[in-house]
């Protein structure tokens, strides 16, 4: 009996470590993958980061040596990242600006709206490669469609691609080709706004743009929050538009942090140096990210959120 | 301060039309519910007086003026919405002046109407929150509050009471009422509760499939309604209806008589009438109106099927030979039992008689209700 008593509570426990093992279980890729494809090259890459790593031969313990080269002695480090600010300056407001306007033109009910729809997200379907041989047809000096456009209008057009003047400024607009994934974030949220708020707007003689600046833009704030740090977030790790379109030329005008990176470690070969180029990347989105969430209390607005003292007394 | 007219209103949405040709006159400061069931087209009838939807035909006048054209900010209407429609993002200073603030008020002007407003409304305290942290009924009366402060000629509100609970429900009935004896402006109610129309307002307009069935004093539309849904509509429990053949007597009386009645009734009319179709009628009569009598001088028998006890009445269902059930209410201690075989008889002065059509013939109401209904609706011309 007494056996039987204990068998009964060993059973039991058993399946209750099941029970609980459960949920972890159905995770466990995820979780596995983030282990190894994510956290561990982190870790690794910061430990590497303190080695001179070359692919083949010893790698040497050299502390902050580095950063140090890297902040001191190494030009290319901030031209790059001037290169990398100055397309996030452009990048960043126009695919958030323009992500929201091409979300309130196709939130209008007109006819066709879902052909539109399809046809702005479409770019954000088309892998980098086909886009970046898209975008250099287009560009193409004497051959591509914008300047045979330009030309049609009476102006020559410049070599986008071989100009440094304008080559900057062609990558941004070749980057801006994939705001879809924005443009649908905002549509989203556009949709979620009740249409009451409009039109009690209306009924009180609020003009469109003060609809659009007082009440879209506000209920559309936590959206505009995600958006803004995406976009930062991947106008800092700006790569293969460049890499594939000009290479980082002409004069290293396009040459990209994140190109940089890629050089010192697959073309260098230097892998301690890359790494930590990387974290110094890593720490500059960091720092933007944070700025902007430490903003966001001022200008974004979330529909749930309420402090337990300002709650309704009744 | 204005009166409104509406002329021949048509709209559609696509194919499906939801208001075919409403007219109607609403008087300088009155109070009128706009009442049906969901579907009839009342919301959409205000809408398209609001301006936020555009009418397919028909005119539209405030006062003296034909705003049919009119976007909705330049009607000079304000309106409240079902579901508040408070700008979440503002506290409720800012949703009370965002309006005004745009259309170039001064400062000083929009302090002293915010405020009066508040005070009215008793939210001058509640100012500084946002909607999220108010009660349902402080969210009201922001959402009543922006209308205020526009001062506008004509309220509009669209089922204002729903999103509240039972009891917090009859308080901001009274309080409406109060504010529009307070404010003398012109309003209109879009609602779906009975209750709220006839307690509210000085006239009702029963709407049915996007056609006005009845407008009238709420006692006009309970005494004399016009048609079968009107009869069927208002009152609760629902009118009782029994088809019956009709034979006229002389000009001003109708015998009612059926295979399922013993002996007839004599239908009084309030005018005189020289014939009668030959099909069948309806007659309606209110289930409070049902007498439980003796065999003898009965016009139907039947079986009660429940007995529904609420205390100052009981609702007495009953089920006749024929098949078809009736409803009785008797007062509350009346000692009627489920099972028992009970005798009815529908006394000739409260019952209604329906055309074949569904239109109801004028019928003789006794004095006290008559002055009652002309009481009523002289107090609703005094307004004007």
């Amino acid at each position: 009996m007494s056996t039987l008593v204990v068998q009964d509570d060993v059973a039991e426990e058993r399946h209750r470590f099941i029970e609980k093992l459960t949920p972890y279980l159905f995770i466990s890729p995820w979780i596995l993958g983030f282990l190894f494809f994510t956290l561990g090259p982190l870790i690794f890459s910061f430990v590497m980061g303190f080695y001179d790593w070359p692919v083949v031969g010893e790698r040497t313990f050299v502390g902050l040596q580095n950063y140090e080269v890297m902040l001191t002695e190494d030009p290319l480090f901030w031209d790059s990242l001037w290169v990398t600010v100055k397309f996030a300056l452009f990048f960043v407001p126009f695919n958030v600006v323009l992500g929201l306007l091409l979300a309130v033109l196709l939130n209008q009910k007109v006819i066709g709206t879902g052909v539109f729809r399809t046809i702005f997200y479409l770019p954000s379907v088309i892998s980098g490669v086909a886009l970046v041989t898209i975008w250099a047809w287009i560009y193409s000096h004497e051959y591509g469609i914008l300047n045979f456009l330009l030309g049609l209008a009476g102006i020559e057009g410049p070599n986008w691609l071989g100009d440094p003047n304008w080559s900057l400024l062609a990558i941004v607009i070749a980057s801006l080709w994939g705001l879809g994934g924005t443009m649908l974030i905002l549509l989203t949220g556009l949709q979620s706004i009740p249409k009451e708020l409009y039109e009690a707007a209306r009924m009180s003689g609020v003009p469109g743009w003060a609809r659009l600046v007082y009440i879209t833009i506000p209920m559309l704030s936590p959206m505009l929050l995600f958006t803004l740090i995406t976009s930062i977030i991947s106008a800092f790790q700006q790569l293969t538009i460049a890499l594939l379109l000009t290479k980082g030329g002409p004069l290293e005008s396009t040459y990209f942090f994140a190109m940089y990176v890629y050089d010192n470690a697959f073309m260098y070969f230097e892998m301690g140096f890359a790494a930590a180029n990387s974290w110094v990347m890593f720490l500059i989105i960091l720092i933007l990210s944070m700025l902007v969430l430490k903003s966001s209390s001022a200008w974004v607005y979330y529909e749930g959120e309420m402090n337990n003292s300002e709650a309704a007394d009744d | 301060m204005a009166g409104i007219d509406i002329k021949q209103l048509y709209k559609s949405f696509g194919k499906t039309e939801v208001l075919t040709g409403i007219d109607l006159s609403i008087r300088d400061g009155e109070f009128v519910s706009f009442l049906g069931p969901s579907g009839c087209g009342k919301t959409t009838l205000l809408r398209s007086i609001a301006g936020l939807e555009e009418i397919s035909g028909g005119s539209v006048r405030l006062g003296v003026r034909n705003i049919t054209q009119l976007p909705p900010a330049k009607r000079d209407i304000a309106m409240v919405f079902q579901n508040y429609a408070l700008y979440p993002h503002m506290n409720v200073y800012k949703n009370l002046s965002f309006g005004l603030s745009l259309n170039g008020v001064p400062k000083a002007e929009i302090e002293e109407r915010v405020q009066t407003a508040a005070r009215i409304l008793q939210i001058s305290d509640l100012l500084k929150r946002r909607p999220r942290q108010l009660s349902g009924g402080q969210r009201q009366r922001v959402a009543i509050g922006r209308a205020i402060v526009r001062d506008p000629k004509l309220f509009l509100l669209d089922e204002p009471l729903s999103n509240l609970d039972a009891g917090l429900r009859v308080n901001m009935r009274v309080e409406l009422a109060s504010l529009h004896r307070r404010l003398g402006v012109t309003m209109i109610y879009v609602t779906h509760d009975q209750v709220e129309a006839m307690t509210l307002s000085n006239r009702v307009v029963v709407l049915n499939k996007g056609v006005v069935a009845q407008f009238g004093t709420p006692l006009e539309l309970f005494y004399a309604p016009q048609n079968l849904f009107v009869a069927g509509f208002i009152g609760s429990p629902r009118m009782n209806l029994i088809k019956v053949n009709a034979n006229i007597i002389n000009e001003v009386s109708i015998a009612l008589t059926s295979e399922n009645l013993f002996g007839s009734i004599s239908f009084q009319l309030s005018a005189p009438t020289q014939q009668v179709p030959a099909q069948p009628h309806i007659i309606g009569i209110r289930p409070e109106n049902v007498r439980l009598v003796e065999e003898s001088g009965s016009h139907m028998s039947g079986n009660v099927e429940l007995v529904e006890r609420l205390g100052t009445e009981s609702q007495v269902h009953v089920r006749l030979g024929s098949g078809q059930g009736l409803t009785v209410v008797t007062r509350g201690t009346h000692p009627v039992n489920m099972g028992e075989r009970v005798h009815l008889r529908f006394p000739a002065e409260h019952c209604h008689l329906f055309n074949p059509e569904g239109k109801a013939y004028p019928r003789q109401l006794d004095g006290e209700t008559r002055s009652l209904i002309e009481r009523q609706e002289t107090a609703a011309l005094c307004i004007a």
